[in-house]
């Protein structure tokens, strides 16, 4: 792959971007299945091992390869039943919807203007 | 109108003030231009790198307050947008004096 | 505090008040269910929310890990409403049916207040993302 500016920074954010639309359209499908017989709401499992790339970003004091490859999994992992007698409950889900769509504008943002400081030292100052 | 109560705000600033520029009283005996310089850049890097590891924050789900964080964001635009006049001013003011005839 | 935490604060508000508005709705149809002997009585339900710890616990810790009420929801414990009824097929042999003691005015009364306090969270949490994305505003090209 070939080296990108400050490409740790962009692919982190891409994955997490990946990651909060699928919890987006899973989210959804839970609300959508609400009424279906014996549907049991899925959610994605994966936070517990995001938990230590926080921690090494908390020592480090930046994010490593290690934690980026696990952001990566998580924008690409199954989703799995939260347990399996568990119904879907609309207040859960809904709210679950609107912090996601929070979260997505906020990395959009993110992604947007350290994409445009990177353009603004490209560009010389000059537009 | 006195502004004095306006002024009780300013001990309200959370967020860090952004680089205030020095104004040394003494060209002679004060820093050197290049040293300012260097300096400066030193400054904004830093602040750009701050920036780095609040967005790398963000991607993994770490507590990052989101106002310091966008706040922070346009600083660094405007510090590296102000680096680069300067750099870009300085540059044709050297270009400037190698036209010059001797 | 992390915007984000908000949320998870004001769901499990609402996740309290949909407890309490759904036992409510069982105590009341189960009101006038007579108990027969030979099955276990329906004891009206109460639903008990606990915060983990104090509002000085909470001070103290400068809101940076808030605690979430957690719900449990417990027979209350009243005496079954006897009503004398001879005719009645599951009458004792002094002539009263067990009823639940659900008192229905208490019943509507949490219902109503349920619902209000739903609301609240409901409130609070769209302010919660209002404010979060009018946050991503700030240095928008003008």
């Amino acid at each position: 792959m070939p080296t990108r500016v400050e490409s740790v920074t962009t692919a982190a954010l891409a994955a997490a971007l990946d990651a909060a639309a699928r919890r987006q359209s899973l989210s959804a499908a839970n609300i959508a299945n609400a009424g279906t017989e014996g549907y049991v709401p899925l959610r994605i499992s994966f936070e517990a091992k995001l938990e230590d790339a926080r921690g090494v970003v908390r020592e480090q004091g930046r994010i490593d390869a290690n934690g980026l490859a696990l952001l990566q999994e998580l924008a690409e992992s199954l989703p799995e039943p939260i347990d399996a007698m568990a119904s879907v409950q609309l207040d859960a889900e809904v709210a679950e919807l609107a912090r996601n769509a929070v979260q997505f504008q906020v990395l959009l943002q993110g992604v947007s203007r350290h994409l445009a400081l990177l353009a603004l030292a490209a560009a010389d100052g000059r537009k | 109108m006195s502004t004095d109560a306006i002024q009780g705000l300013a001990q309200h600033d959370e967020v860090a003030p952004p680089i205030a520029p020095r104004m040394d009283p003494d060209p002679l005996t004060g820093p050197s231009f290049a040293q300012r310089m260097s300096d400066g850049l030193r400054e904004v890097n830093q602040q750009l790198l701050t920036t780095q590891v609040d967005l790398q924050k963000l991607a993994v789900g770490e507590p990052v307050p989101l106002h310091e964080l966008m706040i922070r964001l346009e600083e660094s635009r405007i510090s590296l947008q102000l680096m680069l006049q300067v750099r870009n001013r300085v540059l044709e003011a050297y270009q400037d004096m190698l036209r010059m005839q001797v | 505090m992390d915007y984000l935490q908000t949320f998870a604060i004001s769901a499990a508000g609402m996740a309290v008040e949909r407890t309490r508005v759904e036992t409510a709705a069982l105590n009341l149809a189960q009101a006038h269910t007579a108990q027969s002997a030979d099955q276990p009585a329906f004891q009206p339900l109460r639903v008990v929310a606990t915060g983990a710890e104090g509002f000085g616990g909470l001070v103290r810790a400068g809101l940076e890990s808030v605690p979430l009420p957690s719900v449990t929801v417990e027979p209350s414990g009243v005496p079954a409403r006897l009503v004398h009824d001879p005719g009645h097929p599951l009458a004792d042999g002094r002539g009263f049916v067990a009823y639940p003691g659900v008192d229905p005015a208490r019943e509507m009364v949490t219902l109503l207040g349920a619902t209000r306090a739903y609301e609240a969270n409901v409130a609070a949490m769209n302010t919660a993302r209002t404010l979060a994305l009018k946050t991503l505003e700030i240095g928008r090209s003008t």
